[in-house]
């Protein structure tokens, strides 16, 4: 299939799933504290609302204020273009690997902290202070979680570690990889925002962290930096999913069948891992601030045991 | 007659089963004294067979030889001892109401548990079992250390129980490292685990398991012998307890913890040498001693003086076999024996003086020559015989380890040793003095002691005078036996 | 080895477990854990038990379930209950600096116990660091909780690392050594639960610096 095709498709697959993680995740808190819940649909219909709005501007911003959404939004597609999603054949892998990922997210959060400072509002100030505490942690953390994957295939491309991990078998995985792993999810709910991080629900401003950065957008503008974010969401699913349960992807960019059967398994897979979340999230409250860096310390420290239980090549 | 290790550690289960369910206090006396009676002359008829006959072996897992003898005969006598001490002492708590008759039960049945599982850990072949003995030990005693129940005696209990089951975890790496090492050489025979397995043929265990094993076991059953630094509990533990119980740990658990120790020492010597072991226990030794005769001499309850006694007592056995040679092992068993005499001796004195002047503080005592003659004549003999004066057996029980330190050209901890016998022996008289000479209080009540207590102490205190004269042959001829086992010649 | 890999995964698991107790606050809390983590053991055993044929071990598994996954977790959170404790204790040592310390005890057990694994001839062997980390960071949670209830957890947690130890060097002690090791562990919880009772009803609280008072 020819590179440019492949890398539509892989766009419009990430664009398009998006919005059906966050509605995943909502209906399956929902069902879980008792209640109904809007559609799984839901997020599309008010992406689309969003989109027929009008924005309202302050006149105290600058051009941050005003590129932050498309900033943050193109970064995110870029990024969605080098992790596999239903294959590890990427046509733009080249064009970045781990450590590109983590800063293309770092690029989108920047823009975004600077716009809600742009504001000048109080609240954005609080968000942005509090996303950059908790970022500080945690990108390190995000780091470290995948290193040991990184280090026993031998590269940091996305793809290539995908595939290595594919091509393991199941008793040939290094247990190193669990700890790993755990690591990853915590890091996970902190770079999603989900409880016990932050609550994505949430009215009140003094409990917001990334709410509070986008206080300020409204219409066209809302609608990229919500989509931005459920990008996000998709990109470090699929990341968990293909890096450390990556059994079932199509290897190569070939017949269409092989996509269409990865991209479904990838589906399943992906509804599995957000009700495991939600269950989680449904069962913890949201932590004081100054609980979360615990959490995450306890991040680094698993993945640098993962490291070290991987060299002393013991287990 | 088969079978007399088990029936020896049957009768103090029989005791305590019996007090368990006593319904009077009397009935409870009596059952406690004829038990601890019975568990004597078993005691005696076991040690007889081994002494005569040589090493009994029963169902692949008990096992006495001259070392487990010598050990029977300590805690069986002792025990009665104590047992007939608890009738007097125990019942004057009971009647002053500080303790319920149900607290009494409790402690009836608690001490004969303990003395059985204080038997069990010196009769044990399998390494395994005397480890959960020694385990045992600690948690039989746990309650009786805090049984008066106020907040110092909880706080003793807890940090006893908590530290010493840190310290007997250690241990039980110990364990599983030697039984890693039997497994390793001779595979999973149903006796890898036992001592009298092991002993025959430790030159083939290999040499850095046992090094390892060795000093977890140094460490873990040094923190239930009292070991510096692992001594912490030990007078928070011995000075809050009621007096028996005091004297039992003091001159019973301790030597029993001791002995596993020995029996390691044992394995390891033959099959490292003496030099590893030896200096282990060594260093240990003239740290406690060293440490403890500090200690002693800024205490200020009577009762945690003792106990520190006890520390250095107890580092001075384990210089003694650390020094080895026929002096010095003839020096730390018979150490062993006489450290437990005078201590109960010194125990009982003091539980007299707690009851008369109703502190532990000893600037409050004062007098007690004048308020209580017959306590405080044994109070004062008994620190002579605890410090080491001739003509009491202490004397040549240290005398003989310093002669086995010059003589195996360990002159500084020669030296040290005798500095810190000196140093204690001063704190001593200073300390005791000051409660028995001078006027007593007036709220002092006179105490009339009952017969069956004054015999027990003017028996302690003699038999402590009579082996510093003479020790009999029998004995003599137990502990030769005891050095053969150990390797050296008489 | 058959099954090389997954023991490898349990026992990592059963250090995880450790470490997120360590992480946590609220006694009650940790007992899950505790009891997941005696499970990853009973696991181990099973699983060894299965491969070398050394029946003695599928009674250890079952008692491990029982005792320490079942009984005592239950005895324990019963313990908490009745004494209305669960509020958040002030941790002397922090829990970020807690954590930092275990990254570190894991990282003195690989470094003091590697050289010492040849000489061992099982091949879990590659374990027996890991069974160090639990019991140095049982040890850790022991020294560094004030709670009465916590330091008995930090002994149990030392008890599993043990237990671990025996499994990855000799495939388990002798059967009735194991037996009487289990009934120890659980008459000790038992004496030191009713300690606790004790503390609490002298004290009016299990915060052991309170038990400082005997000095000299």
């Amino acid at each position: 299939m020819p590179a440019l095709a492949s890398i539509a498709l892989q766009a419009t697959a990430v664009l398009l799933l998006a919005p059906l993680i966050k509605g995943i995740n909502r209906k399956a808190k929902a069902r879980l504290q008792g209640r109904h819940g809007a559609g799984v649909l839901q997020p599309y219909y008010e992406l689309v609302k969003l989109m027929k709005k009008d924005s309202v501007v302050s006149e105290t911003t600058s051009w941050i204020f005003a590129s932050a959404p498309y900033a943050s939004f193109a970064a995110m597609i870029v990024a969605g273009l080098i992790v596999p999603i239903f294959t590890t054949d990427l046509a733009a892998g080249a064009a970045g690997d781990f450590i590109a990922l983590v800063y293309l997210f770092a690029m989108a959060r920047l823009f975004v902290a600077l716009a809600a400072l742009d504001a000048g509002s109080s609240f954005g100030g609080m968000g942005s202070s509090r996303e950059m505490t908790l970022s500080a942690l945690a990108e390190p953390a995000l780091l470290m979680s995948v290193f040991v994957v990184a280090v026993s295939a031998g590269t940091t491309s996305i793809g290539a570690m995908s595939s290595y991990v594919a091509g393991l078998g199941l008793d040939a995985i290094p247990p190193a990889y669990a700890l790993a792993f755990v690591a990853f999810m915590i890091i996970a709910f902190a770079e999603t925002g989900r409880i016990p991080f932050d609550n994505p629900a949430t009215h009140l401003e003094l409990t917001m962290i990334h709410e509070a950065m986008i206080l300020e957008y409204s219409g066209k503008q809302l609608a990229l930096i919500e989509w931005a974010s459920s990008i996000k969401q998709l990109l470090i699913m699929a990341l968990a999913i293909n890096l450390f349960l990556p059994w079932g992807i199509a290897t190569q960019a070939a017949a269409p069948m092989a996509l269409a059967g990865s991209l479904i398994i990838f589906i399943a897979k992906l509804t599995l891992l957000s009700v495991m979340i939600a269950a989680i999230e449904s069962s913890t409250a949201k932590w004081r601030l100054f609980r979360v860096p615990n959490l995450l310390i306890l991040s680094i420290v698993l993945s640098a045991l993962a490291l070290i239980s991987y060299y002393t090549g013991g287990v | 007659m088969m079978n007399m290790i088990l029936n020896l550690l049957l009768m103090p289960i029989v005791t305590a089963a019996i007090c368990a369910i006593a319904g009077r206090r009397q009935a409870m006396e009596k059952i406690n004294a004829v038990g601890s009676l019975f568990t004597f002359l078993a005691g005696m008829v076991a040690v007889y067979s081994v002494f005569k006959n040589g090493p009994i072996s029963e169902y692949n897992l008990l096992y006495a030889d001259a070392i487990s003898a010598f050990m029977v005969l300590l805690i069986t006598l002792i025990g009665l001892a104590v047992s007939i001490y608890s009738i007097g002492y125990m019942g004057r708590e009971a009647d002053s109401a500080v303790i319920s008759l149900k607290q009494l039960r409790i402690y009836y049945t608690l001490l004969h548990a303990f003395i059985f599982t204080m038997l069990l850990v010196v009769v044990s072949d399998n390494l395994g079992v005397m480890w959960i003995a020694i385990e045992a030990t600690t948690l039989a005693s746990a309650f009786l250390v805090g049984l008066y129940n106020d907040k110092q005696a909880v706080e003793a209990a807890w940090k006893y129980i908590i530290t010493c089951t840190v310290g007997i975890t250690l241990a039980l790496l110990g364990t599983i490292l030697i039984y890693t090492s039997s497994v390793a050489e001779f595979g999973e025979t149903s006796n890898a685990l036992n001592w009298s397995f092991l002993i025959e043929s430790a030159a083939k265990l290999d040499p850095t398991l046992v090094k390892l094993a060795f000093i977890f076991i140094i460490v873990g059953y040094g923190t239930k012998a009292g070991l510096v630094p692992m001594h912490s509990w030990l007078p928070d533990a011995h000075s809050q307890a009621p007096t028996p119980v005091s004297a039992l740990l003091s001159a019973v658990l301790l030597n029993s913890a001791m002995y596993g120790i020995i029996r390691y020492h044992l394995i390891a010597t033959k099959a490292l040498g003496t030099a590893f072991s030896g200096n282990l226990l060594m260093a240990f030794g003239i740290l406690s001693i060293v440490a403890a005769s500090f200690l002693i001499l800024m205490q200020k309850e009577y009762k945690r003086l003792l106990a520190y006694s006890s520390v250095e007592h107890m580092g001075i056995i384990a210089l003694g076999i650390g020094f080895g040679g026929w002096l010095g092992i003839l020096g730390a068993f018979l150490h062993m024996f006489n450290h437990a005499i005078a201590k109960s001796l010194m125990f009982f004195s003091a539980g007299y003086l707690k009851l008369g002047y109703h502190t532990r503080e000893m600037a409050e005592v004062k007098g007690a020559m004048q308020a209580m003659p017959y306590v405080g004549a044994m109070l004062l003999l008994g620190t002579f015989a605890i410090t080491g004066s001739p003509p009491f057996a202490m004397f040549l029980s240290e005398f003989s380890i310093l002669a086995a330190g010059f003589q195996s050209d360990h002159f500084i901890a020669g030296a040290l040793f005798l500095l810190s016998i000196v140093a204690v022996f001063c704190g001593f008289l200073y300390h005791i003095g000051g409660m028995v000479f001078g006027e007593a209080p007036q709220h002092v009540k006179k105490l009339q002691l009952e017969t069956d207590t004054t015999l027990v102490l003017a028996a302690l205190l003699l038999l402590s005078a009579l082996l510093g004269f003479y020790v009999p042959g029998p004995m003599m001829q137990m502990i030769q036996q005891i050095a053969a086992i150990m390797g050296v010649g008489a | 080895m058959p099954y090389q890999n997954l023991l490898g995964l349990l026992a990592i698991m059963i250090l995880v477990f450790a470490i997120m107790m360590l992480s946590h606050r609220r006694p009650k809390s940790c007992i899950p854990l505790y009891a997941a983590q005696s499970l990853s053991l009973a696991l181990v055993a099973g699983i060894v038990a299965y491969t070398r044929g050394i029946s003695g071990l599928y009674i250890s598994a079952a008692l491990i379930v029982l005792i320490k996954a079942i009984a005592i977790p239950k005895g324990m959170s019963h313990i908490i209950d009745k004494i209305g404790v669960d509020r958040e204790v002030d941790i002397p040592v922090g829990i970020r600096t807690s954590l930092l310390i275990c990254g570190m005890l894991v990282v003195l057990s690989y470094y003091v116990v590697q050289p010492f694994i040849a000489a061992f001839e099982s091949p879990l062997a590659r374990l027996l660091p890991i069974a160090m980390s639990v019991l140095l960071i049982g040890f850790f949670l022991m020294v560094s909780r004030r709670t009465a209830i916590m330091q008995l957890l930090g002994l149990l947690i030392m008890e599993n690392g043990i237990f671990l130890t025996a499994m990855s060097v000799t495939y388990g002690m002798p059967l009735i050594v194991e037996l009487g090791i289990f009934f120890d562990v659980l008459i000790a919880t038992l004496i030191i639960g009713l300690m606790v009772f004790r503390i609490n009803s002298t004290f009016d609280s299990i915060d052991t610096a309170h038990l400082r008072s005997l000095k000299g």
